[in-house]
């Protein structure tokens, strides 16, 4: 993309490389003069332009760089290597492909690794931030209360300061000028933003006294929102802003790019006096804090234990059993995409191995066939160093061209992540090729040109002299071949663990998407309506809202059933209670259950098609006239009654008084938080008992075709209605699950990427070596034909030499899975290390591309004419 | 190519063009005049290569041009062919004339 009137811009990357091959003197006038015929290509043909742009510049800025090597000594090297380079065409680009596979899957790695978690969190002295969870035997990493948040601010030492804000980020809808706009909000204490360091670009943060009781409401803006709503006005500060339609005043607004804890529009001082900050148990916050300069983790956490003993003993009814964890901001933020990450990188470490590997012995293959040429410059008198330094020379052109080609593929494989990437890898948009990432490109590079490089060298200079030229044409000896066999066998062995450990992602993946996720998930749209608070104060009055909506939304084309609720299944997972049974109060309040609790329409559970198990689901009757009522899901039934009825039992909200709800019907269980996570105890309650009514109902409609199509009259029907209801994330259940396994969905399509690039690598290496054995045994084959061997069990020798090697590198690589396959237990999901199914197919596969590999080698050698063989020696 | 006292054939082909596109000469124009005249085609680099050449053998000098839009804001460098250059070329064109004549020639 680009802006209107500048015209296309070539290739960035391109550009670089050409501007840093072309001597700072002519750089205006190449560069420039490319850019500019580039323009022009765009105007006139404009197809493969990238592409045209890519020769181009690679053949400018390579010949000046061959001008400025043949000014060196250097340059005669690079020349003979060139002119070895055309005399051996197709090994040389075999040995650039390989490379430019290897290392441009190791770039593409590191760029994404580097981008997405090893640069440093955005906020000043990031190694001094920290995350604090509550934490308990049972629950390890939970929310906390803000009345203990409050113990901990106050008595660790070892925090310079320490911030919490709630757990969730209420969304509200912003009236007055302009049309109702739904944000997001959160709830933060006054210290958030000067522990995270960073300051209100624009008047003031949020303060101390604007979370007491009595305090008039303010609100803290986000830049975006600054500017949308406000023009970038300075005169905002000091404005007022209607949020759910009551008046705040606005006193600062945030720098761009701070929407910490994630995408928040708006903050608004967290209130010691409402409901959510109230209680020692009510665990509604996170907590954020700053390490005193100086002071480690380990302080700080002895220091937060001392004060958990205190609490523990002062409120024992809320506080027994829990303390806190404390890890540093960073590793809470990256901890489980960082390794999911260094996973990939270890793996695409193995497959530049295997690449190293190939052109090692493509590299070695080559170096046997020009043993005569080396023999003779050395006994005419060619220093041995010198010869060398020339087999070396060449390895590195090699090496910085496959280095080169590599860079280009990372840059495509970045822009695919960035198109197709799952939506849930935190900072996917800074990814990109930066300097390190070209560095590392070019240290892998020079690495792999040294490795394979020295080798062949070595073997190539190290041929007894005489002896060499002695042999003439059949020259080489069989101390290469056995260099070659075990090179193919490491790649076979490397192959086939990446291949192990891609199948066994596979399979996790598909075992996800066979999840049962307890409903029927096909054909339903999904849509959220919400109303802003006081547009409807009289309950009666929004009950009736939403009966027209849901009136409406039934008759849109296509629909069959509707039902709604609060919290949609299949997401983040939504509120939750601790419950128990009645007649059976646990002593403590953290023996409650937790359950998961939705409120849904009478209707939401048939649309839905929850299987029924007994009892009756909710009816129009269930309203505020009539006893509280309850429908539970299986899981909840078997933990609060075990194999008992849980018919007319009721369930109790440890609420001051205690409500209880009677148990009138059991339903399947549901998956609610992805295939991934088994399903959690639910409770479900019919929306006209809430008595405080809904602000928020996501609708769902069970569709008779595509679900998008009954989308399309949507907004109009709930806008019948009334004109000011917003209405957001129009969708399908489909997409919804689609992205709750979106990561192991991206996982599996990389690893699959890397492992059938070493497959590729592993067959074209054995292809090398079986190729070349059958040339360098042309006489012995030869010899075999005219003596009457059959043509059958030429072949047959052939095979069995690839097959012998493959066999032995798929035994070894078979035991490299199981072992290395440990570092993806965490991301296996319904498939065990040692998964049969995958070890067999991943073995039959490689033995099948081996086979493939050997026969064209094979079918050469039965085609080996015996008497033009024998003449020709 | 041109490394004795003679200019190598395509260091000519370039001197002439930059010659024939006058005060406007450079880089991208000595590439199309080339391609136009010469017809067969000749790779860039080679082309600017040479230009490089020829300027620190002296035979030319550049400029810095005008700001041209869609350079992405590197300016043209206007080429001239120095009193040096132009000699050179004389020379290597008598040399050329004195071998061809009197040799019968017909194109086929």
């Amino acid at each position: 993309m680009s802006a209107p009137g500048r015209g296309p811009e070539p290739p960035w990357l391109a550009e670089a490389l050409l501007a840093l091959c072309v001597p700072p003197r002519a750089r205006d006038s190449v560069v420039g003069d490319m850019a500019e015929a580039y323009r022009r290509r765009a105007e006139t043909s404009g197809r493969w332009l990238g592409l045209w742009y890519w020769r181009q510049a690679l053949s400018v800025g390579g010949r000046f760089v061959l001008r400025r090597l043949a000014m060196h000594d250097l340059g005669s090297d690079v020349r003979l290597a060139f002119r070895s380079f055309v005399k051996a065409p197709g090994f040389t680009l075999a040995s650039v492909l390989v490379l430019a596979l290897g290392l441009g899957a190791v770039t593409f790695m590191f760029g994404t690794l580097d981008g997405v978690a090893l640069r440093p969190l955005p906020f000043p002295d990031p190694d001094r931030l920290v995350w604090m969870w509550s934490s308990s035997e049972q629950y390890p990493r939970n929310s906390i209360s803000l009345e203990n948040y409050v113990d901990y601010r106050d008595q660790v030492e070892a925090f310079e300061s320490l911030a919490a804000f709630l757990t969730f980020r209420p969304p509200v809808v912003l009236t007055g000028d302009g049309e109702p706009e739904r944000v997001v909000s959160n709830y933060v204490t006054a210290n958030l933003f000067p522990t995270l360091g960073v300051p209100p670009a624009l008047g003031r943060g949020i303060a101390e006294a604007d979370g007491l009781p009595g305090a008039s409401d303010v609100v803290v803006l986000g830049h975006d929102l600054w500017a949308r709503r406000f023009g970038s006005q300075p005169s905002a500060v000091g404005a007022s802003l209607s949020i759910d339609g009551v008046p705040y005043e606005v006193v600062g607004v945030m720098p761009p790019g701070f929407d910490y804890p994630g995408d928040v529009d708006l903050w608004l001082p967290a209130r010691v006096d409402r409901g959510y900050a109230q209680g020692r148990g009510n665990n509604n916050f996170l907590v954020v804090g700053r390490l005193r300069g100086g002071a480690t983790l380990e302080q700080a956490q002895a220091q937060a234990d001392v004060v958990a003993r205190q609490l523990e003993a002062a409120y024992p009814d809320s506080n027994l059993g829990w303390g806190v964890l404390l890890v540093s901001l960073h590793e809470y933020h990256f901890a489980g995409v960082r390794q999911a990450l260094i996973v990939l990188l270890a793996l695409v470490t193995l497959v530049l191995l295997i690449a190293c590997a190939n052109v090692a012995s493509l590299a070695l293959a080559r170096a046997t066939t020009r043993a005569r040429e080396v023999a003779i410059r050395i006994s005419m008198g060619a220093p041995r160093a010198r010869v060398v330094r020339q087999l070396l020379t060449e390895h590195m052109v090699v090496a910085f061209a496959g280095g080169a080609a590599g860079l280009a593929f990372a840059h495509l494989g970045i822009r695919a992540l960035k198109a197709w990437g799952p939506a849930d890898l935190p900072r996917l948009d800074t990814v990109g090729l930066d300097l390190r990432a070209l560095v590392f490109a070019l240290g892998a590079a020079l690495l792999a040109g040294l490795v394979f490089g020295t080798l062949p060298a070595i073997r190539g200079t190290s041929v007894a002299l005489s002896e060499t030229l002695k042999a003439g044409s059949r020259s080489v000896g069989g101390g290469g071949t056995r260099g070659r066999s075990v090179l193919v066998v490491a790649q076979v062995a490397l192959s086939l663990m990446l291949m192990v450990g891609s199948g066994l992602l596979l399979r996790s993946f598909l075992e996800l998407q066979d999840v049962d996720l307890g409903f029927d998930a096909d054909n339903l749209l999904l849509a959220e309506i919400q109303v802003p608070p006081g547009a409807y104060p009289d309950r009666v009055e929004a009950q009736q809202v939403w009966d027209e909506i849901h009136a409406g939304l039934a008759e849109l084309p296509g629909v069959r059933e509707v039902g709604g609720t609060d919290q949609l299944p299949v997401g983040m997972g939504g509120t939750w209670n601790g419950v128990y049974a009645q007649g059976r109060e646990p002593d403590r309040t953290s023996d409650y259950l937790p359950a998961q609790r939705r409120y849904v329409t009478e209707d939401f559970l048939e649309a839905l098609r929850l299987p029924l198990v007994e009892g009756r689901t909710f009816q129009v009757t269930d309203d505020g006239e009539s006893s509280l009522v309850t429908v539970i899901n299986a899981s909840m039934a078997a933990a609060l009654w075990s194999g008992e009825d849980a018919l007319g039992r009721y369930v109790v909200l440890p609420w001051d008084p205690p409500i209880p709800l009677e148990v009138v019907g059991v339903v399947g269980d549901l998956s609610d938080q992805g295939p991934a996570v088994p399903p959690r105890p639910t409770f479900y309650l019919p929306i006209r008992q809430n008595p405080g009514g809904l602000g928020t109902m996501r609708f769902v409609m069970r569709t008779s075709t595509d679900p998008m199509i009954a989308a399309a009259g949507l907004r109009e029907t709930v806008w019948r209605v009334d004109p000011d209801l917003p209405v957001s994330s129009v969708h399908s259940m489909e997409d919804r699950v689609a992205a709750s396994v979106g990561q192991p969905k991206f996982r599996a399509t990389l690893v699959g990427l890397f492992a059938l690039t070493s497959l590729i690598l592993a067959a074209l290496g054995l292809y090398a070596v079986l190729a070349y054995s059958v040339r360098q045994r042309t006489h012995e084959i030869a010899v075999r034909l005219a003596v009457g061997a059959l043509s059958g069990s030429v072949v047959l020798l052939v095979l069995r030499h690839g097959l012998r090697l493959v066999g032995v590198g798929v035994v070894l690589g078979l035991a490299g899975g199981l072992l290395g396959g440990r570092i993806l237990q965490s991301f296996l999901f319904g498939v065990s290390l040692g998964d049969p199914f995958t070890l067999v197919t991943v073995t039959a596969t490689m033995l099948g591309v081996a086979l493939l590999a050997s026969l064209v080698p094979a079918r050469r050698a039965v085609g080996v004419a015996p008497l033009e063989a024998l003449n020709a020696e | 190519m041109g490394s004795g006292g003679y200019l190598g054939e395509l260091e000519q082909m370039v001197l002439l063009a930059v010659r024939r596109l006058g005060d406007g000469a450079y880089g991208l124009g000595v590439v199309d005049v080339l391609e136009e005249r010469v017809g067969r085609s000749l790779s860039r680099g080679a082309i600017y290569v040479t230009l490089d050449r020829l300027e620190e053998k002296g035979l030319i000098t550049s400029r810095r041009g005008p700001a041209v839009p869609g350079r992405g804001g590197r300016p043209r460098r206007l080429l001239t062919v120095t009193p040096a250059g132009i000699e050179a070329l004389a020379e290597a064109r008598r040399a050329w004339q004195s071998l061809w004549e009197g040799l019968a020639w017909e194109e086929s």
